[in-house]
C-alpha cells in the first residue's frame, strides 16, 4: 500500500491526549450557588451538545491540589455502558469538570474538536467503541483503548467541511421535524374550518 | 481525615461522613442497604456514646485526683451510662476473638439494660452474630472487625468535633444516603429534606408547643420541625411501626440531643401509643408522611357478631376509610389528635386523597365542612427516592373550628407549586426559593395567577368537595387559535430555509468532491 494510505489512520494517542474524568466516590450532590459545574456522562445531549446552564454545580471537589478543570475545545467521550456520545467542551464561566464517566480528550494540533467529536459519535466508530470496551456489568471504555483508536484524520479544511456537513443534516432534521408538526396543526385547524363552514349549510 | 483537622485534632462532619460512608463496603452486595444501615447507625452511636463516656471519665479522675469511688458515683449520673466490657474501646480491642459478634450484642445489651429508660428496645432489632445476615463465623467476624477498625478512626469525643451539630446531622445524612441506594425500600424510613422543610415552615411551630408525627420514620420530619421552632423549647412525639425505624428514630433524637423525645414503637392506626390519660395525646403540630395508600391497614377489622370493630377512640366518626387505603385513616388521625381550636397539622398525601370518591369523599366533605381545610399544595413529581408521582400537602388548622382563634377564615387556599422545581439527574429538587415561594404565597394567601387561589368554601362544595387542584388553579396555558396562515407563512419560511441548507450542503459536499 502507498505510504499516504497507512498514514490515513491513526491512534488516537498520536494526535490528542487523554485523561479520565474525575472520580466523585460518592453521588454527587447538587449545591446552590457552587462555583464548579460538573459535567456527567447524561449531560452530553443526543446531538453531542453539553449546555452548562443544565449542569449541577458543586462547591469542592474531592482532590488535592488544583481542580482539573475542563477547557473551552476538550471533547468529552461517555466511557460506560452501550454507546459512547461525545461531545465538546463548550465556552463556559467559572470552573468545570468531568466525572470518572467521561474520558477527557484534548485534540493535538492536526484534528479540529469539533471534527474528532463527530468522528467519535459516526455509527461506525460507535462500534469499534463497543468493541474495545469490557466490564463485568457494566461496559467500560479504558483510557488505553481509546487510545488505540484508529481515527481517520483528513486535512484540517476538509474537516471544518465534514464538521459544516454533519450541522447542515442536522439542521435539515430539525426543520423537517417542525415542518411535519405544523403540518399536523394545520391538518387539525383545517378539519375545524372545514366543519365550521359544513354547520352553516 | 483532612490534613487541616488532623492537624487541628478535630473530627469534621465530613469525617463522620465519609468513615461512615467507607464502612458500608463491609456490607455492600452482601445485605441490603435497607438493612446494613442498622449497623452502621448503631456503630455511629455506640462510638459515640463510648466516646463521650471516655472523655468524661478522664476529666471525673483529673477533677476527683484518681478517687475512685466518687468517680464511679459521678459516672452513674451520666447521660448514658456504659457498663463494664461494653464501650466501643474495649470492643475494638477484642476484635480478633473469635466471638466478637457475640460481644458486640452482650456489650448492646449491657447499654440497653444499664439504659433502659432512654434506650430500651432499641438494640433489639440488630443482631451482630447473626449467620444469616453477616454470613458464617469467619466471614462474620471479619466483617466486624472491619467494621469496628473504621469507627476506631473517628475520635468523637466531646470538644473534639468540629461542628456543634455534626454527629446529628452526619447521621441524618448517613440516612439519607441510605435511602437512595435503598430506592424504593426508601419509603419506609425517611422522607426527603426538601419535603420536610416545607411541612415544617407551613405549621410553623412556636416555643413550648408540642410536635408529633404518628408515622415518623426515622425521626427526621420531626427534627426539621423542631429545628424551626428555633429554640430548644419543645417537646417531641412519635410513633413507627417499623421496629427497626423506630430505633433509629430514637438514636437520631439523641444524637441530636434531644433528649425529652417520646418515639414509641407499634402501629399507629390500630393500636396508637401515644396515650395520655386513657385518652389519644393531644399536640399543637401534627406533621407526618404517611405511606402513601396502605392497603390492609385494619379498616375491616370485625367484631366477633360481625359488625365493624369500634375504634377505642372513636376516631372515625366522619366515616371509616376504606380498607384498601389508609390514607384519610392517617389524615383523620392526625386531625383527632391535633389539639381541638389550636392544633395545626401538614400532612402529604398522594393525589387520590384530593378527589377520590366513596368513603373517602365523604370523609374529605366533613372536613370541609368542620371547616378544618386550611391549604391544597401540590409539589412537583419526583421529590421521593421511593416514588415518582407527584404529592400534595394537606394542611389543617383547628384554629378554624367554630370559636377558634381563625373560625372566620372559611375559604382554602390552594397552590400549585409542581411547576417549580430544578431538574437534577434522578430526582427533582425543590430549591429553597422554590420553599420559600410556597411559604410566601401560604402566609399571604394572594391570588397568584397561574400558582394560587385562595377558593371560598362554597366553589368546593360546588364542585362536589372534589380538591383536585387543576379545578381551582387554572395552570393551562391556552392554545391560541391556530391561524391556518400563520401557519402556512412559517411553513414557507421553513421551506425556504430548508432549500438554503441543501444548497449549502451541496456546496460543501461540492468541495468534499462530490458532485450532487
Amino acid at each position: 500500500m502507498p505510504k499516504a494510505c497507512t498514514a490515513l489512520k491513526v491512534p488516537l494517542a498520536k494526535i490528542a491526549q487523554v485523561r479520565p474524568g474525575l472520580s466523585f466516590r460518592e453521588a454527587i450532590r447538587h449545591v446552590e450557588g457552587g462555583s464548579i459545574s460538573v459535567v456527567q456522562a447524561g449531560d452530553i445531549g443526543v446531538d453531542g451538545v453539553i449546555n452548562p446552564a443544565e449542569l449541577l454545580r458543586i462547591a469542592v471537589v474531592p482532590v488535592q491540589g488544583g481542580i482539573p478543570e475542563l477547557k473551552q475545545g476538550q471533547v468529552l467521550l461517555q466511557s460506560r455502558g452501550q454507546s459512547y456520545r461525545a461531545g465538546v467542551v463548550p465556552p463556559h464561566h467559572g470552573a468545570m469538570v468531568a466525572t470518572a464517566s467521561l474520558l477527557v480528550i484534548t485534540p493535538g494540533a492536526t484534528v479540529l474538536s469539533a471534527y474528532l467529536a463527530h468522528f467519535l459519535n459516526d455509527p461506525v466508530t460507535q462500534a469499534e467503541l463497543r468493541k474495545r470496551a469490557a466490564g463485568a456489568t457494566i461496559a467500560n471504555l479504558k483510557r488505553s483503548e481509546l487510545e488505540d483508536l484508529e481515527v481517520l484524520v483528513p486535512s484540517l479544511e476538509d474537516q471544518k467541511r465534514i464538521v459544516a456537513l454533519g450541522e447542515a443534516l442536522r439542521q435539515q432534521s430539525r426543520i423537517e421535524a417542525r415542518l411535519v408538526e405544523l403540518r399536523r396543526i394545520q391538518l387539525r385547524a383545517l378539519i375545524e374550518e372545514r366543519a365550521e363552514r359544513n354547520r352553516g349549510r | 481525615m483532612t490534613d487541616q483537622n488532623v492537624q487541628a485534632g478535630k473530627t469534621s462532619m465530613d469525617d463522620i461522613k465519609r468513615v461512615a460512608w467507607a464502612a458500608c463496603n463491609t456490607f455492600r452486595g452482601l445485605i441490603d442497604p435497607a438493612e446494613y444501615k442498622d449497623y452502621i447507625l448503631i456503630m455511629l452511636f455506640l462510638k459515640f456514646i463510648s466516646d463521650v463516656w471516655k472523655q468524661h471519665l478522664e476529666d471525673n479522675l483529673r477533677d476527683l485526683k484518681g478517687d475512685e469511688v466518687r468517680v464511679q458515683r459521678r459516672m452513674q449520673r451520666e447521660r448514658f451510662v456504659m457498663p463494664e466490657g461494653s464501650t466501643f474501646d474495649e470492643l475494638h480491642a477484642a476484635r480478633d476473638s473469635d466471638n466478637i459478634g457475640e460481644r458486640v450484642d452482650i456489650a448492646l445489651e449491657a447499654i440497653e439494660s444499664t439504659n433502659k429508660a432512654k434506650l430500651g428496645g432499641v438494640f433489639r432489632n440488630v443482631s451482630f452474630n447473626s449467620a444469616t445476615k453477616l454470613g458464617e463465623t469467619k466471614d462474620r467476624n471479619r466483617r466486624i472487625k472491619n467494621l469496628l477498625d473504621d469507627f476506631a478512626k473517628l475520635d468523637l469525643r466531646p470538644g473534639h468535633v468540629v461542628e456543634d451539630e455534626a454527629i446529628g446531622e452526619a447521621y441524618i445524612y448517613l440516612i439519607e444516603r441510605f435511602a437512595s441506594e435503598a430506592g424504593k425500600k426508601a419509603g419506609e424510613f425517611y422522607t426527603p429534606l426538601q419535603v420536610s422543610r416545607v411541612l415544617a415552615k407551613l405549621v410553623a411551630p412556636k416555643s413550648g408547643e408540642r410536635i408529633c408525627d404518628p408515622a415518623c420514620g426515622s425521626g427526621s420530619l420531626l427534627i426539621e420541625t423542631a429545628y424551626e421552632v428555633g429554640s430548644k423549647d419543645f417537646a417531641l412525639f412519635g410513633q413507627e411501626v417499623n421496629g427497626g425505624t423506630h430505633a433509629l428514630a430514637k438514636l437520631n433524637m439523641f444524637l441530636h440531643d434531644i433528649d425529652g423525645a417520646r418515639i414509641e414503637w407499634g402501629d399507629t392506626l390500630n393500636n396508637p401509643q401515644l396515650i395520655e390519660d386513657d385518652k389519644l395525646a393531644v399536640f399543637d403540630i401534627v406533621v407526618a408522611n404517611p405511606p402513601f395508600s396502605l392497603k390492609k391497614w385494619g379498616g375491616n377489622e370485625k367484631t366477633e357478631d360481625g359488625k365493624p370493630k369500634p375504634d377505642r377512640f372513636n376516631r372515625w366518626h366522619r366515616g371509616l376509610p376504606p380498607p384498601s387505603t389508609g390514607d384519610w385513616a392517617f389524615i383523620t388521625h392526625m386531625v383527632e389528635t391535633a389539639k381541638p381550636k389550636l392544633g395545626r397539622v401538614a400532612v402529604v398525601v398522594p393525589h387520590g386523597v384530593l378527589f377520590r370518591g366513596g368513603a373517602e369523599g365523604k370523609i374529605r366533605e366533613a372536613m370541609i365542612r368542620e371547616n378544618l381545610l386550611d391549604a391544597v399544595i401540590g409539589l412537583p413529581s419526583n421529590l421521593f427516592q421511593s416514588t415518582s408521582i407527584p404529592v400534595a400537602v394537606l394542611v389543617f388548622d383547628r384554629r378554624r373550628e367554630k370559636s377558634g382563634a381563625r373560625a372566620e377564615t372559611t375559604d382554602v387556599l390552594f397552590i400549585d407549586a409542581s411547576r417549580d422545581f430544578k431538574q437534577a439527574k434522578t430526582q427533582n429538587i425543590l430549591e429553597s426559593a422554590h420553599t420559600a415561594k410556597i411559604i410566601e404565597t401560604y402566609n399571604t394567601r394572594k391570588d397568584v395567577e397561574r400558582y394560587a387561589r385562595d377558593v371560598p368554601a362554597r366553589e368546593i362544595a360546588e364542585n362536589g368537595f372534589n380538591l383536585n387542584i387543576p379545578r381551582y388553579v387554572d395552570t393551562f396555558e391556552a392554545e391560541t387559535e391556530v391561524d391556518v396562515r400563520a401557519v402556512q407563512v412559517e411553513i414557507e419560511q421553513l421551506e425556504a430555509e430548508l432549500l438554503k441548507v441543501r444548497e449549502r450542503m451541496v456546496g460543501y459536499l461540492k468541495e468534499l468532491g462530490v458532485d450532487a
